[in-house]
Protein backbone atom coordinates (compact mmCIF):
# COMPACT_ATOMS: atom_id res chain seq x y z
CA UNK A 1 0.00 0.00 0.00
CA UNK A 2 2.79 2.34 0.95
CA UNK A 3 4.50 1.61 -2.34
CA UNK A 4 1.36 2.46 -4.27
CA UNK A 5 1.11 5.78 -2.45
CA UNK A 6 4.78 6.47 -3.10
CA UNK A 7 4.26 5.65 -6.76
CA UNK A 8 1.43 8.15 -7.05
CA UNK A 9 3.44 10.78 -5.22
CA UNK A 10 6.46 10.25 -7.41
CA UNK A 11 4.44 10.67 -10.61
CA UNK A 12 1.94 13.21 -9.28
CA UNK A 13 2.76 15.71 -12.05
CA UNK A 14 2.10 13.13 -14.73
CA UNK A 15 -1.21 12.16 -13.21
CA UNK A 16 -2.27 15.80 -12.93
CA UNK A 17 -1.36 16.15 -16.59
CA UNK A 18 -3.46 13.12 -17.56
CA UNK A 19 -6.41 14.30 -15.46
CA UNK A 20 -6.39 17.80 -16.99
CA UNK A 21 -6.08 16.37 -20.51
CA UNK A 22 -9.07 14.10 -19.93
CA UNK A 23 -11.14 17.00 -18.57
CA UNK A 24 -10.25 19.23 -21.52
CA UNK A 25 -10.95 16.53 -24.10
CA UNK A 26 -14.27 15.61 -22.55
CA UNK A 27 -15.29 19.29 -22.79
CA UNK A 28 -14.22 19.30 -26.46
CA UNK A 29 -16.23 16.25 -27.39
CA UNK A 30 -19.25 17.10 -25.29
CA UNK A 31 -19.42 20.48 -26.99
CA UNK A 32 -18.86 18.96 -30.39
CA UNK A 33 -21.53 16.31 -30.14
CA UNK A 34 -24.49 18.63 -30.17
CA UNK A 35 -23.44 20.79 -33.05
CA UNK A 36 -25.98 23.55 -32.70
CA UNK A 37 -25.88 25.65 -29.59
CA UNK A 38 -24.97 23.75 -26.49
CA UNK A 39 -22.48 26.36 -25.28
CA UNK A 40 -25.10 29.05 -24.85
CA UNK A 41 -25.10 28.74 -21.09
CA UNK A 42 -23.44 30.59 -18.28
CA UNK A 43 -20.10 31.04 -20.01
CA UNK A 44 -21.85 32.69 -22.91
CA UNK A 45 -23.34 35.36 -20.71
CA UNK A 46 -19.80 36.44 -19.85
CA UNK A 47 -18.32 36.11 -23.35
CA UNK A 48 -21.53 37.58 -24.80
CA UNK A 49 -20.88 40.74 -22.81
CA UNK A 50 -17.27 40.84 -24.06
CA UNK A 51 -18.39 40.29 -27.64
CA UNK A 52 -20.96 43.07 -27.34
CA UNK A 53 -18.31 45.55 -26.20
CA UNK A 54 -15.95 44.44 -28.95
CA UNK A 55 -18.62 44.77 -31.64
CA UNK A 56 -19.32 48.30 -30.42
CA UNK A 57 -15.71 49.25 -31.21
CA UNK A 58 -15.94 47.45 -34.55
CA UNK A 59 -19.20 49.23 -35.40
CA UNK A 60 -17.62 52.56 -34.51
CA UNK A 61 -14.68 51.88 -36.80
CA UNK A 62 -16.84 50.71 -39.69
CA UNK A 63 -19.66 53.10 -38.87
CA UNK A 64 -19.54 55.40 -41.84
CA UNK A 65 -19.58 52.69 -44.48
CA UNK A 66 -22.50 50.93 -42.82
CA UNK A 67 -24.42 54.16 -42.35
CA UNK A 68 -24.06 55.00 -46.06
CA UNK A 69 -25.40 51.68 -47.21
CA UNK A 70 -28.22 51.90 -44.66
CA UNK A 71 -29.22 55.26 -46.12
CA UNK A 72 -29.36 53.73 -49.59
CA UNK A 73 -31.41 50.81 -48.31
CA UNK A 74 -33.74 53.19 -46.51
CA UNK A 75 -34.26 55.21 -49.65
CA UNK A 76 -35.09 52.04 -51.56
CA UNK A 77 -37.71 51.11 -49.00
CA UNK A 78 -39.21 54.60 -48.88
CA UNK A 79 -39.64 54.40 -52.65
CA UNK A 80 -41.93 51.42 -52.25
CA UNK A 81 -44.29 53.20 -49.83
CA UNK A 82 -47.85 52.85 -51.12
CA UNK A 83 -48.68 56.58 -50.84
CA UNK A 84 -45.98 57.31 -53.41
CA UNK A 85 -48.32 55.91 -56.02
CA UNK A 86 -51.59 57.12 -57.44
CA UNK A 87 -54.44 54.69 -57.81
CA UNK A 88 -55.52 54.63 -61.44
CA UNK A 89 -58.42 52.22 -61.37
CA UNK A 90 -61.04 52.97 -58.73
CA UNK A 91 -62.98 49.74 -59.05
CA UNK A 92 -60.23 47.52 -57.55
CA UNK A 93 -58.55 48.52 -54.32
CA UNK A 94 -55.67 46.88 -52.51
CA UNK A 95 -55.61 46.77 -48.75
CA UNK A 96 -52.59 45.59 -46.86
CA UNK A 97 -53.91 44.16 -43.62
CA UNK A 98 -52.82 41.88 -40.83
CA UNK A 99 -56.39 40.68 -40.30
CA UNK A 100 -57.54 38.09 -42.81
CA UNK A 101 -61.13 39.24 -42.69
CA UNK A 102 -62.78 40.73 -45.69
CA UNK A 103 -66.32 41.98 -45.40
CA UNK A 104 -66.84 44.21 -48.42
CA UNK A 105 -65.26 42.20 -51.18
CA UNK A 106 -62.00 44.05 -51.57
CA UNK A 107 -58.87 42.29 -52.83
CA UNK A 108 -57.10 41.48 -49.61
CA UNK A 109 -53.47 40.83 -48.84
CA UNK A 110 -52.10 38.87 -45.92
CA UNK A 111 -48.66 39.67 -44.67
CA UNK A 112 -46.64 36.46 -44.96
CA UNK A 113 -43.09 37.61 -44.33
CA UNK A 114 -42.11 40.00 -41.55
CA UNK A 115 -38.68 41.66 -41.68
CA UNK A 116 -36.94 42.58 -38.44
CA UNK A 117 -33.56 44.34 -38.34
CA UNK A 118 -30.80 43.08 -36.03
CA UNK A 119 -27.17 43.90 -35.25
CA UNK A 120 -24.45 41.25 -35.52
CA UNK A 121 -22.49 41.11 -32.26
CA UNK A 122 -20.36 38.06 -32.98
CA UNK A 123 -19.47 36.50 -36.30
CA UNK A 124 -16.88 33.88 -37.21
CA UNK A 125 -15.55 33.03 -40.64
CA UNK A 126 -12.51 30.98 -39.75
CA UNK A 127 -13.74 28.58 -37.09
CA UNK A 128 -13.10 25.31 -38.82
CA UNK A 129 -16.11 24.19 -40.82
CA UNK A 130 -18.65 25.54 -38.34
CA UNK A 131 -19.32 29.25 -38.50
CA UNK A 132 -21.93 30.99 -36.40
CA UNK A 133 -23.19 34.52 -36.01
CA UNK A 134 -24.80 35.99 -32.91
CA UNK A 135 -27.52 38.64 -33.12
CA UNK A 136 -28.58 41.14 -30.47
CA UNK A 137 -32.22 40.05 -30.72
CA UNK A 138 -33.97 37.04 -29.22
CA UNK A 139 -37.36 35.61 -28.41
CA UNK A 140 -38.35 38.78 -26.52
CA UNK A 141 -38.07 40.68 -29.81
CA UNK A 142 -39.93 37.99 -31.75
CA UNK A 143 -37.02 35.99 -33.12
CA UNK A 144 -37.29 32.21 -32.91
CA UNK A 145 -35.57 29.26 -34.54
CA UNK A 146 -36.00 28.51 -38.26
CA UNK A 147 -36.16 32.09 -39.44
CA UNK A 148 -34.25 33.28 -42.48
CA UNK A 149 -31.45 35.85 -42.14
CA UNK A 150 -30.31 38.16 -44.95
CA UNK A 151 -27.67 40.89 -45.02
CA UNK A 152 -29.13 44.36 -44.58
CA UNK A 153 -26.63 45.97 -46.91
CA UNK A 154 -26.53 43.47 -49.77
CA UNK A 155 -29.87 41.63 -49.33
CA UNK A 156 -28.05 38.33 -49.90
CA UNK A 157 -28.85 35.18 -47.93
CA UNK A 158 -26.78 34.85 -44.73
CA UNK A 159 -28.21 31.76 -43.04
CA UNK A 160 -30.93 30.70 -40.65
CA UNK A 161 -31.57 31.08 -36.93
CA UNK A 162 -30.85 27.83 -35.09
CA UNK A 163 -31.22 28.94 -31.49
CA UNK A 164 -32.76 31.89 -29.69
CA UNK A 165 -32.49 32.93 -26.04
CA UNK A 166 -34.40 35.78 -24.45
CA UNK A 167 -32.09 38.46 -25.85
CA UNK A 168 -29.62 36.76 -28.19
CA UNK A 169 -30.05 34.53 -31.21
CA UNK A 170 -27.53 32.23 -32.88
CA UNK A 171 -27.42 31.98 -36.68
CA UNK A 172 -25.91 29.13 -38.68
CA UNK A 173 -24.37 30.91 -41.67
CA UNK A 174 -23.88 29.54 -45.20
CA UNK A 175 -20.29 28.84 -44.13
CA UNK A 176 -21.23 25.82 -42.03
CA UNK A 177 -20.82 22.22 -43.19
CA UNK A 178 -24.28 21.31 -41.93
CA UNK A 179 -26.05 24.13 -43.72
CA UNK A 180 -28.19 23.22 -46.73
CA UNK A 181 -30.43 25.70 -48.52
CA UNK A 182 -32.82 24.94 -51.40
CA UNK A 183 -31.88 27.11 -54.37
CA UNK A 184 -32.64 27.57 -58.05
CA UNK A 185 -31.04 29.07 -61.14
CA UNK A 186 -32.61 32.35 -62.13
CA UNK A 187 -32.16 31.61 -65.86
CA UNK A 188 -33.93 28.26 -66.04
CA UNK A 189 -35.54 27.79 -62.59
CA UNK A 190 -33.73 24.47 -62.18
CA UNK A 191 -33.61 23.44 -58.53
CA UNK A 192 -30.55 22.52 -56.50
CA UNK A 193 -29.19 22.75 -52.99
CA UNK A 194 -26.50 25.02 -51.55
CA UNK A 195 -23.85 23.44 -49.31
CA UNK A 196 -20.43 24.48 -48.04
CA UNK A 197 -17.43 22.20 -48.50
CA UNK A 198 -15.36 23.99 -45.86
CA UNK A 199 -12.46 24.97 -48.09
CA UNK A 200 -12.85 28.64 -48.88
CA UNK A 201 -14.90 31.34 -47.21
CA UNK A 202 -15.53 33.05 -50.54
CA UNK A 203 -17.37 30.22 -52.32
CA UNK A 204 -20.21 27.83 -51.54
CA UNK A 205 -21.25 24.80 -53.60
CA UNK A 206 -24.55 24.13 -55.37
CA UNK A 207 -25.28 20.46 -56.01
CA UNK A 208 -28.06 18.34 -57.54
CA UNK A 209 -28.57 20.57 -60.58
CA UNK A 210 -29.60 18.30 -63.50
CA UNK A 211 -27.37 18.18 -66.58
CA UNK A 212 -30.21 19.46 -68.75
CA UNK A 213 -29.96 22.92 -67.21
CA UNK A 214 -28.33 25.76 -69.16
CA UNK A 215 -25.58 27.34 -67.10
CA UNK A 216 -23.37 30.33 -67.74
CA UNK A 217 -20.73 31.89 -65.52
CA UNK A 218 -22.13 34.94 -63.73
CA UNK A 219 -25.70 33.62 -63.61
CA UNK A 220 -27.70 34.50 -60.50
CA UNK A 221 -28.69 31.89 -57.92
CA UNK A 222 -31.92 32.53 -55.99
CA UNK A 223 -33.69 30.76 -53.14
CA UNK A 224 -36.34 28.35 -54.42
CA UNK A 225 -39.94 27.84 -53.31
CA UNK A 226 -38.86 24.51 -51.85
CA UNK A 227 -38.43 25.91 -48.33
CA UNK A 228 -40.70 27.09 -45.56
CA UNK A 229 -37.93 29.23 -44.07
CA UNK A 230 -36.68 31.35 -46.98
CA UNK A 231 -39.02 33.49 -49.11
CA UNK A 232 -38.73 32.82 -52.83
CA UNK A 233 -36.29 34.74 -55.04
CA UNK A 234 -33.83 36.03 -52.44
CA UNK A 235 -30.39 36.40 -53.98
CA UNK A 236 -27.82 33.87 -52.77
CA UNK A 237 -24.98 34.70 -55.16
CA UNK A 238 -23.57 34.33 -58.64
CA UNK A 239 -21.96 31.39 -60.44
CA UNK A 240 -18.16 31.55 -60.27
CA UNK A 241 -17.39 28.18 -61.85
CA UNK A 242 -19.07 24.87 -62.67
CA UNK A 243 -18.21 21.33 -63.67
CA UNK A 244 -19.99 18.08 -64.36
CA UNK A 245 -20.05 15.31 -61.79
CA UNK A 246 -19.20 12.15 -63.76
CA UNK A 247 -20.74 9.78 -61.23
CA UNK A 248 -24.17 11.36 -60.94
CA UNK A 249 -24.42 13.29 -64.19
CA UNK A 250 -25.36 16.41 -62.26
CA UNK A 251 -23.60 19.75 -62.21
CA UNK A 252 -21.42 20.91 -59.32
CA UNK A 253 -21.54 24.68 -59.26
CA UNK A 254 -19.24 27.00 -57.33
CA UNK A 255 -21.25 29.99 -56.16
CA UNK A 256 -19.84 33.30 -54.96
CA UNK A 257 -22.17 34.49 -52.19
CA UNK A 258 -23.62 37.98 -52.47
CA UNK A 259 -22.86 38.62 -48.78
CA UNK A 260 -19.29 39.34 -47.72
CA UNK A 261 -19.13 37.29 -44.53
CA UNK A 262 -15.98 39.04 -43.34
CA UNK A 263 -17.74 42.39 -43.00
CA UNK A 264 -21.32 42.10 -41.94
CA UNK A 265 -22.79 44.31 -39.23
CA UNK A 266 -26.52 44.55 -39.85
CA UNK A 267 -28.96 41.86 -40.92
CA UNK A 268 -32.68 41.46 -41.47
CA UNK A 269 -34.40 38.47 -39.88
CA UNK A 270 -37.39 37.19 -41.87
CA UNK A 271 -40.30 35.46 -40.20
CA UNK A 272 -42.61 33.26 -42.24
CA UNK A 273 -45.98 33.66 -40.52
CA UNK A 274 -47.36 30.65 -42.39
CA UNK A 275 -44.55 28.29 -41.40
CA UNK A 276 -46.41 26.46 -38.65
CA UNK A 277 -49.50 26.09 -40.81
CA UNK A 278 -47.64 24.62 -43.80
CA UNK A 279 -45.74 22.23 -41.56
CA UNK A 280 -48.93 20.95 -39.95
CA UNK A 281 -50.55 20.55 -43.37
CA UNK A 282 -47.58 18.51 -44.57
CA UNK A 283 -47.60 16.32 -41.48
CA UNK A 284 -51.36 15.73 -41.49
CA UNK A 285 -51.35 15.10 -45.23
CA UNK A 286 -48.73 12.39 -44.89
CA UNK A 287 -50.61 10.83 -41.96
CA UNK A 288 -53.88 10.82 -43.93
CA UNK A 289 -52.15 9.13 -46.87
CA UNK A 290 -50.60 6.46 -44.63
CA UNK A 291 -53.95 5.73 -43.03
CA UNK A 292 -55.51 5.21 -46.42
CA UNK A 293 -52.85 2.73 -47.54
CA UNK B 1 3.88 45.79 -8.48
CA UNK B 2 3.57 42.28 -7.15
CA UNK B 3 4.54 39.56 -9.59
CA UNK B 4 1.18 37.76 -9.30
CA UNK B 5 -0.63 40.91 -10.41
CA UNK B 6 1.87 41.27 -13.26
CA UNK B 7 1.13 37.76 -14.49
CA UNK B 8 -2.66 38.28 -14.28
CA UNK B 9 -2.46 41.51 -16.30
CA UNK B 10 -0.21 39.77 -18.81
CA UNK B 11 -2.77 36.94 -19.17
CA UNK B 12 -5.63 39.38 -19.83
CA UNK B 13 -3.63 41.40 -22.36
CA UNK B 14 -2.52 38.33 -24.30
CA UNK B 15 -6.09 36.95 -24.37
CA UNK B 16 -7.45 40.25 -25.71
CA UNK B 17 -4.74 40.50 -28.38
CA UNK B 18 -5.35 36.90 -29.42
CA UNK B 19 -9.11 37.56 -29.59
CA UNK B 20 -8.51 40.44 -32.01
CA UNK B 21 -6.15 38.23 -34.06
CA UNK B 22 -8.78 35.48 -34.24
CA UNK B 23 -11.60 37.71 -35.37
CA UNK B 24 -9.76 40.13 -37.63
CA UNK B 25 -6.88 38.25 -39.25
CA UNK B 26 -7.81 36.02 -42.17
CA UNK B 27 -4.82 34.97 -44.22
CA UNK B 28 -5.94 33.07 -47.30
CA UNK B 29 -9.30 32.48 -45.68
CA UNK B 30 -8.36 29.99 -43.01
CA UNK B 31 -5.04 30.58 -41.27
CA UNK B 32 -5.27 31.78 -37.69
CA UNK B 33 -2.01 32.80 -36.04
CA UNK B 34 -1.75 32.02 -32.31
CA UNK B 35 0.41 33.86 -29.82
CA UNK B 36 -1.65 33.46 -26.64
CA UNK B 37 0.37 30.41 -25.51
CA UNK B 38 3.45 32.65 -25.03
CA UNK B 39 1.96 33.27 -21.59
CA UNK B 40 2.78 29.71 -20.59
CA UNK B 41 6.29 29.93 -22.06
CA UNK B 42 6.91 33.14 -20.10
CA UNK B 43 5.93 31.84 -16.65
CA UNK B 44 8.82 31.86 -14.15
CA UNK B 45 11.38 29.06 -13.88
CA UNK B 46 10.59 28.48 -10.23
CA UNK B 47 6.85 27.73 -10.65
CA UNK B 48 5.85 24.30 -9.33
CA UNK B 49 5.06 21.80 -12.06
CA UNK B 50 1.58 20.98 -10.79
CA UNK B 51 0.74 24.67 -10.41
CA UNK B 52 1.98 25.24 -13.95
CA UNK B 53 -0.41 22.58 -15.26
CA UNK B 54 -3.41 24.08 -13.47
CA UNK B 55 -2.57 27.60 -14.59
CA UNK B 56 -2.28 26.36 -18.19
CA UNK B 57 -5.61 24.53 -17.99
CA UNK B 58 -7.44 27.57 -16.59
CA UNK B 59 -5.84 29.89 -19.13
CA UNK B 60 -6.69 27.59 -22.06
CA UNK B 61 -10.28 27.15 -20.88
CA UNK B 62 -10.73 30.90 -20.59
CA UNK B 63 -9.53 31.37 -24.15
CA UNK B 64 -11.68 28.47 -25.35
CA UNK B 65 -14.84 30.05 -23.97
CA UNK B 66 -14.05 33.37 -25.61
CA UNK B 67 -13.73 31.74 -29.04
CA UNK B 68 -16.71 29.41 -28.43
CA UNK B 69 -14.62 26.25 -28.78
CA UNK B 70 -14.04 25.28 -25.13
CA UNK B 71 -11.55 22.54 -24.29
CA UNK B 72 -9.46 22.53 -27.47
CA UNK B 73 -6.99 25.19 -26.37
CA UNK B 74 -6.99 23.96 -22.78
CA UNK B 75 -5.79 20.52 -23.95
CA UNK B 76 -3.02 22.05 -26.06
CA UNK B 77 -1.94 24.43 -23.27
CA UNK B 78 -1.78 21.63 -20.71
CA UNK B 79 0.37 19.59 -23.09
CA UNK B 80 2.96 22.32 -23.61
CA UNK B 81 2.92 23.15 -19.89
CA UNK B 82 3.71 19.49 -19.20
CA UNK B 83 6.57 19.40 -21.74
CA UNK B 84 8.04 22.78 -20.75
CA UNK B 85 10.16 21.66 -17.75
CA UNK B 86 11.65 18.75 -19.73
CA UNK B 87 12.73 21.01 -22.58
CA UNK B 88 14.17 23.62 -20.21
CA UNK B 89 16.16 21.00 -18.34
CA UNK B 90 17.56 19.62 -21.61
CA UNK B 91 18.52 23.08 -22.86
CA UNK B 92 19.90 24.62 -19.66
CA UNK B 93 22.06 23.44 -16.78
CA UNK B 94 20.20 23.77 -13.50
CA UNK B 95 22.38 26.42 -11.84
CA UNK B 96 22.18 28.91 -14.69
CA UNK B 97 18.43 29.14 -14.86
CA UNK B 98 17.65 29.02 -11.15
CA UNK B 99 20.28 31.42 -9.96
CA UNK B 100 20.29 34.16 -12.50
CA UNK B 101 16.92 35.00 -14.04
CA UNK B 102 13.24 34.87 -13.15
CA UNK B 103 11.69 33.62 -16.38
CA UNK B 104 12.68 32.22 -19.82
CA UNK B 105 13.80 34.90 -22.26
CA UNK B 106 16.56 35.58 -24.76
CA UNK B 107 18.64 37.21 -21.99
CA UNK B 108 18.27 34.38 -19.53
CA UNK B 109 18.74 31.44 -21.91
CA UNK B 110 20.69 32.83 -24.85
CA UNK B 111 19.32 33.26 -28.35
CA UNK B 112 19.82 29.74 -29.70
CA UNK B 113 18.44 27.71 -26.74
CA UNK B 114 15.51 30.11 -26.34
CA UNK B 115 14.65 29.84 -30.05
CA UNK B 116 14.72 26.04 -29.86
CA UNK B 117 12.50 26.22 -26.76
CA UNK B 118 9.90 28.48 -28.40
CA UNK B 119 9.90 26.79 -31.81
CA UNK B 120 9.54 23.28 -30.36
CA UNK B 121 6.65 24.20 -28.09
CA UNK B 122 4.95 26.25 -30.83
CA UNK B 123 5.05 23.30 -33.21
CA UNK B 124 3.81 20.90 -30.53
CA UNK B 125 0.97 23.28 -29.61
CA UNK B 126 -0.17 23.74 -33.22
CA UNK B 127 0.09 20.08 -34.17
CA UNK B 128 -1.90 18.97 -31.13
CA UNK B 129 -4.55 21.67 -31.58
CA UNK B 130 -4.98 20.79 -35.23
CA UNK B 131 -4.96 17.07 -34.53
CA UNK B 132 -7.85 17.58 -32.12
CA UNK B 133 -9.75 19.66 -34.66
CA UNK B 134 -9.14 16.93 -37.22
CA UNK B 135 -10.45 14.20 -34.93
CA UNK B 136 -13.57 16.16 -34.13
CA UNK B 137 -14.52 17.06 -37.71
CA UNK B 138 -12.25 14.86 -39.92
CA UNK B 139 -10.91 16.73 -42.91
CA UNK B 140 -7.27 15.65 -43.02
CA UNK B 141 -5.53 17.44 -45.93
CA UNK B 142 -7.22 20.69 -45.02
CA UNK B 143 -5.81 20.51 -41.50
CA UNK B 144 -2.28 19.44 -42.46
CA UNK B 145 -1.90 22.43 -44.76
CA UNK B 146 -3.47 24.58 -42.10
CA UNK B 147 -1.12 23.24 -39.41
CA UNK B 148 2.00 24.07 -41.40
CA UNK B 149 0.87 27.51 -42.52
CA UNK B 150 -0.48 28.55 -39.09
CA UNK B 151 2.73 27.42 -37.40
CA UNK B 152 4.86 29.48 -39.77
CA UNK B 153 2.70 32.60 -39.40
CA UNK B 154 2.51 32.17 -35.62
CA UNK B 155 6.30 31.86 -35.34
CA UNK B 156 6.76 35.08 -37.28
CA UNK B 157 4.30 36.79 -34.92
CA UNK B 158 6.02 35.30 -31.86
CA UNK B 159 9.36 36.67 -33.08
CA UNK B 160 7.80 40.11 -33.57
CA UNK B 161 6.25 39.94 -30.09
CA UNK B 162 9.63 39.05 -28.57
CA UNK B 163 11.19 42.09 -30.20
CA UNK B 164 8.36 44.48 -29.23
CA UNK B 165 7.69 43.35 -25.66
CA UNK B 166 10.37 44.61 -23.31
CA UNK B 167 10.17 42.21 -20.38
CA UNK B 168 12.06 43.20 -17.27
CA UNK B 169 15.60 41.94 -17.46
CA UNK B 170 16.06 41.92 -13.69
CA UNK B 171 18.14 39.11 -12.32
CA UNK B 172 16.80 37.07 -9.46
CA UNK B 173 19.50 38.50 -7.25
CA UNK B 174 18.28 42.05 -7.75
CA UNK B 175 14.69 41.04 -6.92
CA UNK B 176 15.60 39.98 -3.42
Amino acid sequence: MRNVLLFFRRYSTFFTFLLLQIISLSIVFKYNKSHSALGLTMANNVTGALNTQYSKIQLFLQGKKSADSLLIRNAELLNTKPNNYLIQDTSIKEIADYIPIDTIGNTKKILQFIYRPAVVIYNTTNDDLKNYMMLNRGTTQGITTDMAVIGAESNGVVGKVIYADANYALVMTLLHVQSSIPAKLKRSSDNGTIYWDGNSTSTVTMKRVPKTATILKGDTILTSNNSDIFPQDLIIGTIADFKEDKTTGNYIIKVKPRVNFNHINYVQVIENTKQKETRTTLLNGKKALENKL
Amino acid sequence: MSSTLKYIIRAILLLLIQYVLCTEVLLGGYITPYIYFLYILWLPFTIKRTTLLFVAAAYGLAFGYITQAPGLHAAACVLIAYLRPFIISILLPREVKELNYAEPSVQSMGLAPYSVYVVTLTIVHHLYLILLQWISVSHLTHFIVKAILSTVVSLVLVAITEVIVNRTKKTRASLQ
